[in-house]
């Protein structure tokens, strides 16, 4: 088994490599990257031309564009400088905060995870029964309107349904029962742990509704199609024929193998909560990755962009590890070697 | 027990005569309530796309100024209004010359070759208009505030478009009526700049179709070639082509949409190809994996030892059934460009204003958590919401007509 | 009714099917899988359910054991006895003791009839806790000697593996253990061995033979294969397009085919040592259970009735009558067909054995 996440692991390398060229590509053949206003800290306010050219220089080598003595360095060197840098955390500083960027980074990555989390929970835990409902009666008027309803809860836009829920739900003027903004209240430091806690909760309720009904939608009709895809397989016709009662050959033949497309599509999910994150983040205060990689990008704090674009891509092919990983427990068929 | 040998009797004339795979095909999809409706909505919104300088404009149809009579509407309308009209006309006269030949050719191969010939008179007429149009024909500058002139009482019967507003017209600033509630005039009021909400949800159609569709066919060129090129080369290509779309795929889509605008810019064109850029993967695997199916098929076998060359079988015979599974996904990934680009616009990075967008209309809308503007917000939301659930009950229902043993109980 | 397998007198027959029929609801109409098929199986006796690929004999199979998807299908009439019980109306908790304790099933394909993420231990041990009340230790030793008897050597580690990790034939003899790990009377045989090579087909009809023998077990066995019956039916029905056109002792069929389609069956069969030959094929296509003909559904394709017969042929569907004693067919041409009686098909034939050197 250990040698099977080593061998997973030592897989995945050529795709992080590949993904890190992306991203530096990217960024380095972006217009503007070394001079706009606030690119990677070239401060385009100086009016003195030599002061914006000196400034520059500082970016470049920074960049690793150029070397101390000013001379330019050969393409691929840059990558390897980058790399280095980035992999030892060394994401630059950013333009908006005069922060190292891992420093942020530090304090935004645990408020999105754990949302994140807590959304994944939520959606396995709700989708997986209803589309195990939806399978079972199928064609019936249930699963009929069940499927009109998923379709419609997948279409609806992110934003929207964060509008109307803080406009309606989150306001004075019509339902005040949610707060608008942030994951804490400004008196936590008064609290003990039950009501802090309590507190957190009652302030993720919009967000995470928000996040949680488009993998609900999409990961209850992956189980429906999975169910059904395993119920019409020759070994349910063998697991009948040797008496078996529909309950049992559903609960626990069938729905052990339709499991398996649910452990495949975790590792789209929390990077497609990623995205989700954005949106929510920002209607909703939230100081997370989100929010922060919004605001980079109105100030052009390159920096931030490329290294939420790098954790994020990170945090996206560790669930892909995770995703093999379990995927092999699950299924018999998978081999270890 | 006897049974009658009777077979139901074929229609004489019109479409349900043809057995063609893809005219079976659309005659299940239209058999479901919802896939109509959903088609449509979408019929709709093109031609609202196509129509809306006539319906919201805020230059009036004739007027009459200093004595004279002007035609201010039509001598505005710009050379891509015309290109759309002649187009949305190429597609109606098409659909009407498309009815006809059913009628007439009972072999599908003549009506395969007059299909064709009638599709490329078409083309070449929208390609010369376009010339025409870009060519020639200037779009006039008007700077002429209308609505000011009528209030002033220099315009004579005038007689404006149903809502007499564009997406750029402003209320003056003396006036005050920004953020005003839904008045007779406004019918759902105005946004921050006193531009009519109405009118720009109307004229955002445009945008949303275009990137929706543009970004697609773009996402699809580069998928099926791209796809395409696995399958057919395999061995190294192959695994290093699949390295590469999961290294795109790894990247949250999001995060990379958000740093391609940051870096490139967000006009309108460059929108359409980020949203593409970010899309093609699903399209690729699909077709590799029919190429790949299809390779090892007997029949590719026995037209490998009766001498065809492998590029020929997969061109001419794979790629037209391998596209099966990519219209559905096309569709849905229609539904997703649509869905992202909205989301682009209200994060305040996708279309620049004043081009008005279904999703920038919710920014504007302001914070609900302040002043919650439900009149402002609800109109775009509900729109996105009912386009993007159009294309997605297309891509269901175009998926269960190709194959419909999926959802039935068979 | 879960009494442990009892040797019933000889002639008293396990299954008695009697005018079934089976339809299925498509957008295309009402498809007659299965038209009026009567046919009795007797203890130690195999009966070879024989026709072309959609005349309906695996639709017959499910329908005994009421596996049929129930919408869109329907058990539109007849009736199925199993040891005189009437199953075809038997509340599902019941039909459910009767699978895989009375009657058992094994099915074509074996490298997809077992669950993947299962090990085979798993499946059998759960068939056997169905029927039997044993505890865990006793039921894993049932399940040992189960895949003994079939043959399968090591059972103790066999049972620890999974699906993947065995071949096709050794699957199917897993099947086989597990359908009879619990002694069923009846065991309903899918053409089991059509997907397999041809050694391993041989090995494993010699397998139900001696266990057939041993155990008394009547076999309902399915298959297009005119060798496979003629080396293990006692009695064969030959179906075609939904009706049984032939019935009779595994002898007389091939000694004396008296309808048009089976002896067309017998004649596509190729011979060796005869030069020059032709492939022979019946020509025409089977007629699609939506539009069955008028008539005699195989006249079509019958070279063979002529003149008046022909006009009759095409005009009433002949009924399955005995024209002989225990031979039973369905032509208006054949000789005495006008005075035979429409009999309930039923032959307690069994072909003289050839005890079987027990080879571990």
């Amino acid at each position: 088994m250990l040698h099977y996440i080593l061998r997973r692991l030592f897989l995945m390398v050529p795709t992080l490599i590949g993904m890190t060229l992306v991203l530096f590509a990217v960024v380095r053949f972006a217009p503007g990257l070394t001079t706009g206003g606030g690119a990677f800290g070239a401060g385009g306010q100086m009016r003195n031309q030599q002061a914006r050219a000196a400034a520059e220089q500082a970016v470049k080598k920074r960049l690793h564009l150029v070397d101390a003595q000013g001379h330019d360095i050969w393409l691929p060197m840059q990558y390897i400088y980058w790399l280095n840098d980035t992999l030892h955390g060394d994401f630059g500083e950013s333009v908006q905060y005069n922060l190292p960027v891992a420093t942020l980074l530090k304090e935004r990555i645990p408020v999105t995870l754990s949302i994140n989390l807590v959304v994944a929970f939520i959606v396995y835990l709700l989708a997986i029964p209803g589309g195990m409902l939806a399978s079972v009666k199928r064609g019936k008027s249930f699963d009929l309107f069940w499927g009109f309803g998923t379709l419609a809860l997948f279409s609806l836009p992110i934003m929207w349904v964060g509008s109307m829920e803080i406009g309606f739900l989150a306001n004075p003027q019509y339902l005040d029962w949610f707060p608008a903004a942030g994951i804490h209240s400004t008196n936590t430091m008064w609290m003990t742990f039950a009501q802090y806690v309590k507190d957190y909760l009652w302030h993720i309720v919009l967000p995470i509704s928000c996040l949680s009904y488009g993998g609900l939608a999409f990961i209850s009709k992956l189980k429906r199609a999975a169910m059904l895809d395993n119920l019409g397989q020759d070994y349910v016709r063998t697991a009948r024929a040797k008496g078996l009662s529909e309950l049992t050959i559903v609960t626990r033949h069938v729905f052990r193998n339709s499991l398996l497309p649910m452990i495949t599509i975790f590792a789209g999910l929390i990077p497609g909560l990623l995205g989700g994150a954005v949106v929510t983040e920002t209607m909703f205060s939230i100081k997370g990755m989100g929010e922060l990689m919004l605001t980079a990008v109105f100030s052009r704090d390159l920096p931030i962009i490329q290294a939420e674009a790098f954790i994020g891509s990170v945090i996206s092919l560790i669930c892909l590890l995770i995703t093999d990983i379990c995927y092999a427990l699950a299924d018999p068929r998978v081999s270890y070697d | 027990m006897t049974e009658t040998a009777t077979p139901e009797p074929l229609p004489a004339v019109g479409e349900a005569r043809l057995r063609t795979y893809w005219a079976v095909v659309w005659r299940r999809f239209n058999r479901g309530v919802l896939n109509r409706v959903a088609r449509a909505w979408v019929l709709v919104l093109i031609a609202l796309a196509v129509l809306v300088p006539f319906l919201a404009n805020g230059s009036p149809y004739t007027a009459v100024l200093d004595g004279q009579h002007h035609y201010p509407l039509l001598r505005n309308l710009t050379r891509l209004d015309w290109l759309l009209l002649i187009c949305g006309a190429l597609v109606l006269a098409g659909a009407l010359v498309h009815r006809q030949l059913v009628r007439r050719h009972a072999e599908v191969d003549e009506l395969r070759s007059a299909q064709v010939r009638w599709l490329a008179a078409g083309l070449l007429v929208a390609a010369a208009s376009a010339a025409g149009l870009f060519g020639f024909y200037h779009d006039y500058l008007d700077t002429r505030d209308y609505h000011a002139l009528q209030r002033s009482g220099q315009l004579h019967e005038a007689v404006f478009a149903p809502l007499p507003w564009g997406y750029k017209d402003q209320e003056p600033l003396e006036l005050d009526r920004t953020f005003a509630y839904p008045t007779r005039e406004h019918f759902l009021g105005t946004d921050g700049n006193g531009r009519d909400a109405l009118a720009r949800l109307l004229w955002s159609s445009r945008v949303v179709l275009a990137i929706g569709l543009i970004s697609e066919v773009i996402a699809l060129v580069i998928g099926v070639i791209y796809g395409s090129l696995m399958g057919y080369f395999v061995g190294r290509v192959d695994i290093l082509g699949m390295r590469f779309v999961e290294v795109v795929e790894a990247i949250p889509t999001l995060f990379l949409l958000i740093t391609f605008v940051a870096l490139y810019g967000r006009n309108l064109f460059m929108l359409m190809v980020i949203i593409g850029l970010t899309s093609w993967t699903g399209i690729a695997r699909f077709v590799r994996a029919e190429f790949l199916r299809i390779r090892q098929l007997d029949y590719v076998a026995a037209a490998k030892a009766a001498g065809l060359p492998l590029r020929s079988i997969l061109f001419r015979h794979m790629l037209p059934n391998g596209l099966t599974p990519v219209i559905v996904t096309f569709t849905f990934g229609v539904a997703g460009a649509v869905g992202s680009e909205s989301v682009l616009s209200f994060l305040g990075i996708g279309v620049e204003p004043p081009t008005p967008s279904w999703g920038s209309m919710l920014n504007e809308a302001g914070n609900p958590a302040e002043t919650f503007r439900w009149w402002l917000a609800i109109a775009p939301g509900l729109l996105i919401f009912l386009t993007v659930f159009a294309y997605n009950i297309i891509g269901e229902g175009l998926r269960d007509a190709i194959d419909p043993r999926l959802n039935k109980m068979e | 009714m879960s009494a442990p397998a009892s040797i019933t007198s000889p002639e008293s027959p396990l299954l008695e099917v009697t005018n079934l029929q089976t339809y299925f609801g498509t957008e295309d109409g009402v498809a007659r899988a299965v038209d009026g098929v009567s046919f009795t199986l007797f203890p130690r006796q195999t009966l070879a359910l024989v026709g072309e690929s959609g005349c309906g004999k695996s639709v017959t199979s499910m329908s005994i054991l009421r596996l049929v998807q129930t919408p869109p299908g329907r058990y539109a009439g007849g009736s199925i006895r199993y040891r005189g019980r009437e199953l075809l109306n038997l509340p599902d908790k019941e039909m459910q003791k009767v699978r895989g304790g009375q009657i058992a099933m094994i099915f074509q394909e074996p490298m997809t009839s077992l669950n993947p993420v299962f090990t085979i231990g798993d499946q059998i041990i759960e068939a056997i806790g169905l029927h039997q009340k044993v505890d865990g230790a006793q039921a894993v030793a049932i399940a040992q000697h189960a895949l003994q008897r079939v043959g399968i050597s090591d059972p103790a580690r066999r049972l620890q593996e999974y699906p993947h990790q065995m071949s096709g034939g050794m699957k199917q003899r897993v099947m086989i253990a597990m359908a009879l790990a619990c002694q069923p009377q009846v065991l309903i045989a899918d053409e089991p061995t059509t997907a397999l090579d041809v050694t391993i087909q041989a090995q494993i009809l010699e397998l139900l033979r001696d266990l057939q023998e041993s155990s008394q077990m009547g076999i309902l066995l399915i298959t297009h294969d005119l060798g496979v019956v003629a080396e293990n039916a006692d009695v064969v029905a030959v179906m075609y397009a939904g009706k049984i056109v032939e019935y009779a002792t595994v002898y007389e069929l091939f000694d004396h085919p008296l309808h048009p389609y089976t002896k067309g069956l017998l004649a596509c069969v190729p011979r060796l040592g005869k030069e020059g030959q032709r492939l022979f094929t019946i020509p025409g296509q089977v007629p699609s259970p939506l539009q069955y003909p008028l008539g005699c559904r195989f006249a079509a394709r019958c070279t063979e009735c002529q003149g008046a017969v022909r006009e009759r042929e095409l005009r009433e569907n002949p009924p399955l009558r005995e024209v002989a004693p225990g031979h039973w067919m369905a032509t208006w041409s054949a000789p005495g067909f006008a005075d035979a009686k429409e009999t309930m098909p039923s032959l307690s034939f069994r072909r003289p054995r050839v005890a079987a050197a027990r080879t571990a």
